[in-house]
């Protein structure tokens, strides 16, 4: 759709300088959007393994742990783990990608997990546990990197709006006003010449 | 008072008191046993009233050959008789052995039975089995009973 | 009183007739079996015959506190026993007693009420240091362990040393009744949690200083011998073990972790194990053995009763159930 414009020379100069913008931009912006995608389509790579893993992890854990837990009651159980003893040592930093913050996590466990004594304690709690400790890291990871597709997927659909905006409603407009008013012009050129031709023939003819 | 009767009192005492003692033993085991499983399971009693019965023969028995010597010396008809050392000593050898044979085989049969009640308490249809290894003890007691009576009957010449 | 007795047997005869009669009432294998096969509500049906109710946790809870109070009741006849009756007790007093210090302002847990010590004198014990209110006989020991336990802080090393106070007493009292049974019967329950121990923490991995801190002196595995064991194989270790009356256990064991590298069979075995050291006293018709070996077949009747219910509601196969099922008392 043509723009509301007075149609000068003018107006025309600053349209085409916004044209060029607007072209220029919208490079710029597909180039982002590739880039993010490639990044997109590198991390959901990621995210697949580690879900996975994690799952792989979580349902071995849950076998061994439903397991050894099998005779004991619910009251015996949280006797056993409402005193925690592991200490999970997070550490978080900002990694920037595009114009985006993603955040890195590290995690360090330290003590050990287990928080109960050795008598009338299945040998399967403390392996079920190990196992646990084993994969906490794993767990951050996923956290980090299911985040991190979201806030990507987020990113790649506004750059992809812009893009569109730009290459479908934007360049277009501007294009067609540019149009119009180069057109315009020399319409009134035209006019303009023949009225002066029309002018001359009349000086001419007294 | 000979010595000679006194020698065969010590013989009575012997048969009737110490049979008398192994059956209160065996019975009070066999008993308690039963209280205690009667406490749970009250409807049985009849089947192990045969098993706690069972060693209370024992006294019976010391009672018996007691009483036939009492009858052998003549005291139920109101004489003392007198009796020399060696008459004394023939009846208390005559009624010794139920009085020993009793006091122990009546106790052992208490075990036993208590034994029985206890199988009889898990599988009230094996009360016959456990009666049965009862009368197996019970022999030894007849045993017993038979030696004191054909002694006291045909031993004692006075 | 000087009392008069021809034999020893009678003391707790009437008892013994009591456990035979109850022992007819306790659930049998087969029928755990059975019910192992059997749907959740089929189950239910089957333990309310029983006298457990769908609340199996509240029905266990009234059920032990009546076992307690019987066994309690026909122990109290002869003085030498009467240390005895307070062991069952102590077991419950010492998870009151962990879960106290382990968070002494705000209980996490609610107090258990079959303990013989109340929530009152636990505090007392505690933060007054009146140590003969938890063991009127052996009150120095309590203060050591005690002591001992808020010193380490971390709720293992409460939990550990809550545990040695426990096997302590236990020992000690059994010492001191004479009942050669149970004194077997504790020298082997130690004997194979220290052995347990020591494959659990092999098999963790962890080094030999770590599990030392688990280890308990009270039975009769020396601390160097298990040093010894720490690093051999587990086939040489059940060799190692072969002559004691546990072998059978650590054979299957070994066998079972050779196969699929997991420990669970060693539960399930060593169970059995202290569970047919508990059967002998069924075969007993005097004496105060039969009395314990109830207490000890209630004990296996609930755990089953657990990873039937507890099994059925996660699902687990049959056969799995099946597997973990403990021999039971009857």
């Amino acid at each position: 759709m043509k723009i509301e414009v007075s149609a000068t020379r003018m107006e025309l100069l600053r349209l085409r300088k916004r044209l060029a913008l607007a072209r220029r931009g919208h490079k710029l912006l597909k180039d982002k959007q590739d880039e993010l995608m490639r990044k997109f389509l590198e991390l959901i790579e990621e995210y697949k393994k580690s879900r996975k893993q994690t799952d792989q992890d979580l349902l071995d854990f849950y076998k061994e742990y439903y397991r050894a837990t099998i005779e004991y009651s619910e009251e015996r159980l949280m006797a056993l783990f409402s005193y925690p003893e592991l200490e999970l040592d997070m550490q978080s930093e900002i990694v920037p990608v595009m114009n985006l913050r993603l955040p890195k996590f590290q995690v360090k466990t330290n003590k050990e997990i287990k928080c109960f004594g050795v008598k009338d304690v299945n040998v399967g709690i403390d392996f079920s546990l190990a196992r646990m400790k084993g994969f906490i890291p794993h767990l951050v990871k996923l956290a980090e990197v299911e985040n991190n597709v979201k806030e990507l997927a987020l990113e790649i659909e506004r750059t992809r709006r812009r893009v569109n905006a730009l290459e479908y409603i934007l360049i277009p407009d501007l294009e067609e006003t540019i149009d119009y008013i180069s057109m315009k012009i020399s319409e009134v050129e035209r006019s303009n010449l023949t009225r002066l031709m029309k002018v001359k023939e009349i000086v001419e003819r007294h | 008072m000979t010595i000679g009767l006194f020698i065969a009192g010590m013989g009575i005492f012997i048969s009737v008191v110490l049979a008398g003692i192994g059956s209160a033993v065996g019975i009070g085991l066999a008993g308690q046993v039963a209280a205690g499983v009667m406490s749970e399971d009250p409807k049985n009693f009849g089947k192990y009233l045969m098993l706690i019965a069972l060693p209370g023969t024992q006294g019976i028995y010391g009672f018996v050959i007691g009483f036939l010597v009492i009858m052998k010396l003549g005291i139920l008809t109101g004489t003392v008789p007198s009796l020399s050392i060696a008459q004394g000593l023939n009846v208390f050898a005559a009624a010794a052995p139920i009085g020993f044979a009793g006091l122990v085989s009546a106790i052992h049969q208490g075990k036993v039975c208590a034994a029985g009640i206890e199988m009889a308490a898990k599988q009230p249809s094996d009360v016959g089995k456990a009666l049965v290894m009862g009368v197996f003890v019970e022999f030894y007691a007849v045993l017993g009973l038979l030696i004191s009576f054909f002694l006291v009957w045909f031993g004692i010449n006075l | 009183m000087m009392t008069f007795e021809f034999t020893n047997d009678a003391l707790f005869s009437f008892g013994v007739g009591k456990i035979k009669a109850l022992e007819t009432k306790m659930i049998t294998r087969p029928i755990f079996d059975q019910m192992a096969e059997g749907s959740l509500e089929s189950i239910y049906k089957s333990i309310a015959e029983y006298g457990y109710s769908v609340n199996l946790e509240e029905s266990i809870l009234k059920s032990k506190k009546t076992t307690y109070d019987l066994v309690t009741h026909l122990i109290e006849k002869k003085e030498r026993y009467h240390i005895l009756s307070d062991l069952y007790l102590l077991q419950e007093d010492c998870y009151n007693l962990k879960n106290y210090l382990k968070s002494p302002k705000s209980p996490v847990l609610p107090f258990n009420p079959l303990g013989k010590i109340s929530q009152k004198d636990l505090q007392e014990i505690v933060n007054n240091k009146r140590y003969h209110l938890f063991d009127k006989m052996d009150s120095e020991i309590a203060g050591y362990y005690i002591a001992q336990a808020m010193e380490r802080s971390t709720p293992s090393g409460i939990d550990q040393m809550i545990d040695t106070l426990f096997l302590e007493l236990s020992l000690k009292k059994i010492r001191q009744s004479e009942v050669d049974y149970l004194n077997v019967y504790f020298h082997d329950y130690v004997d194979l949690l220290n052995i347990e121990n020591l494959l659990r923490f092999k098999f963790m991995k962890k080094d030999f200083s770590y599990f030392s801190q688990f280890y308990f002196h009270c039975g009769s595995l020396k601390k160097r011998f298990l040093e010894e064991l720490y690093r051999e194989k587990i086939e040489d270790i059940a060799l190692r073990f072969r002559s004691k009356r546990y072998a059978s256990v650590l054979q299957k064991t070994a066998e079972a972790w050779i196969k699929d590298q997991n420990l669970n069979s060693f539960e399930v075995e060593k169970d059995n194990y202290l569970n047919s050291l508990a059967r002998i006293t069924r075969l007993l018709t005097f004496g105060v053995e039969p009395i314990f070996g109830y207490l000890f077949g209630k004990e296996t009747e609930y755990k089953n009763l657990r990873i039937i219910i507890n099994g059925k509601q996660r699902k687990l196969s049959v056969d799995q159930i099946k597997e973990m099922i403990r021999q039971t008392y009857v």
